[in-house]
């Protein structure tokens, strides 16, 4: 198991550069992230666990921007820790899958905060080395600055591998013990927790997009997708494909070309 | 002068403009890493080469997409300063005169329009279906269609910028992006409509048989938590509330 934990948190450390020090493909969102952590730990049913799991983290923190000085807790550790610890979590004792997720999203996501908060001492003593390269700079020495960037993109693996190694490692060995001695309300209450997963994400996304010059285009669609869905059967997937085609043609009709930014 | 070897690698490093965000000068020794190739190019050694690299580890923030395009145009007056053909233009002016509104312009199209949209689309997909490879493809897809204009801003960008130096803010300028997040917002809200109307039906939830009631229910209270996150509070803490809440009315019931 120590063996599994470790390559899921190196996995996890190199996905977490890509957050904000390498590239910043998106590799990091925790839907992707997850699905390939999940995955490697349990196969074709762990991806689907960590499809779900990374789904709803990436919904739950997309408000959060990392804007100046802001950091918005680390979505990709806490997706990574929670689709570990759950495959963990079903695999060593049995529980429902529905409160393995939801217990495991709860750890995953304080783990994201945790990363957030090593984030900000990092910060902080990447001034020092901020320094450090402004002394060599006024030197000429280009080497000197390869060699800050490089130990900066090992700290920030570091914190990765550690946050997540230490989050899935300290949970699998405390939570086996704790959650059978939980009483059955407890469970159940956690279990009905589950179903609210989407809805809190979703009503993210609504809070982001919903403005009040496109309230009635979106009660249009609503009710258009209830109709087409109960009336003529079509299928969600045809209704998806349908309301994007439709958007994209509608919107280069309604929306005016505005000539400067 | 610059070789195109030398733009290629500066390409490259952009990927690492962020490595050592700190909070005193933001990405200034990011910028720097970023633009040695050409430092190393066009000040070979001495006083020059250190006049040079000291100019370029000052106060730099910008969103890192749009980094290039400021990147390509101060290499080109680096460049034209070195062959003695530059004018008075400072670059820490021009350089500061730039990075507010292209942060606020990468802020405003990637961080906050297209990515929350797309991120909306894979998910509905993910959701919608029980078929891994379907899945999958729907990630794939995701990549590809957030990372075209990524590649396309900061490769396009700096190149446009090293050749065309100042004129490509104008350029840029010219872009109705405003109106392109208006469409992108449009196009997400109609999606959402859909979404929000199907996707509880094709789930498989289901509570003391009445299946539609649930759905219905589950609905209504994404509407509650909309209009909660609309007061303020953050999805963290409704995560958290409805936690309590479930556990709760399971003592209750």
């Amino acid at each position: 198991m120590i063996e599994d934990i470790i390559k899921v948190s190196l996995v996890t450390g190199f996905l977490a550069l890509d957050t904000k020090q390498v590239g910043n493909f998106q590799i990091s969102l925790p839907v992707i992230s997850g699905g390939i952590i999940g995955w490697i730990l349990s196969g074709v049913e762990g991806a689907y666990t960590g499809f779900f799991i990374g789904g709803f983290i990436s919904l739950l923190w997309l408000n959060l921007l990392p804007i100046g000085t802001n950091i918005p807790p680390d979505s990709c550790i806490a997706g990574c820790v929670a689709v570990s610890l759950s495959s963990f979590l079903i695999e060593s004792i049995k529980i429902d899958q529905k409160i393995a997720v939801v217990i495991s999203i709860l750890i995953g996501v304080s783990f994201g905060f945790i990363s957030r908060w090593l984030e900000v001492y990092i910060r902080e003593f990447n001034v020092r080395l901020s320094k450090i390269a402004e002394f060599y700079s006024s030197r000429g020495n280009v080497a000197l600055i390869n060699l800050i960037n490089l130990i900066a993109i090992l700290i920030a693996f570091l914190k990765g591998f550690i946050v997540s190694f230490s989050g899935i490692y300290l949970s699998i060995n405390i939570l086996p013990k704790i959650i059978p001695t939980l009483p059955y309300q407890l469970l159940n209450g956690i279990r009905n927790t589950y179903f609210l997963l989407l809805p809190i994400g979703l009503a993210n996304v609504l809070y982001m997009f919903m403005t009040k010059k496109f309230t009635s285009q979106f009660f249009i669609s609503f009710f258009l997708a209830f109709i087409l869905f109960f009336a003529f059967e079509f299928s969600p997937y045809r209704l998806l494909v349908i309301s994007l085609v439709a958007g994209v043609i509608l919107s280069f009709i309604y929306i005016p070309e505005e000539k400067k930014i | 002068m610059i070789k195109k070897r030398d733009l290629v690698f500066i390409i490259i490093k952009s990927f690492f403009i962020d490595t050592l965000w700190n909070f005193r000068k933001f990405q200034n020794v990011g910028f720097l890493y970023v633009i040695l190739p050409a430092i190393k190019r066009l000040y070979p050694k001495g006083i020059k080469r250190a006049l040079a690299m000291k100019r370029h580890i000052k106060y730099f923030n910008t969103h890192p997409y749009m980094a290039n395009s400021i990147i390509g145009v101060v290499v080109n007056t680096e460049e034209k300063k070195s062959s003695n053909n530059g004018n008075s233009i400072e670059t820490d002016k021009l350089k500061s005169n730039m990075m507010g509104p292209f942060a606020a312009l990468g802020d405003s199209f990637f961080s906050s329009t297209w990515k929350p949209f797309l991120v909306l689309v894979l998910i509905a997909f993910i959701f919608t279906t029980s078929n891994i490879s379907m899945m999958v493809f729907a990630c794939v897809f995701f990549l590809i269609f957030f990372n075209i204009p990524h590649l396309f801003v900061r490769i396009v960008g700096f190149i446009e910028g090293y050749r065309k130096g100042f004129e490509v803010i104008q350029e840029i300028r010219q872009l109705d992006i405003q109106g392109l997040v208006t469409k992108i917002k449009f196009v997400g809200i109609i999606f959402l409509g859909t979404l929000l109307a199907v996707i509880f039906l094709e789930g498989k939830i289901e509570i003391m048989g009445f299946k539609i009631l649930t759905n219905f229910l589950l609905i209504g209270v994404t509407f509650i938590y909309a209009v909660l996150l609309n007061l303020r509070i953050s999805t963290t803490v409704v995560f958290a509330m409805t936690l309590v809440v479930s556990v709760v009315l399971s003592y209750l019931m």
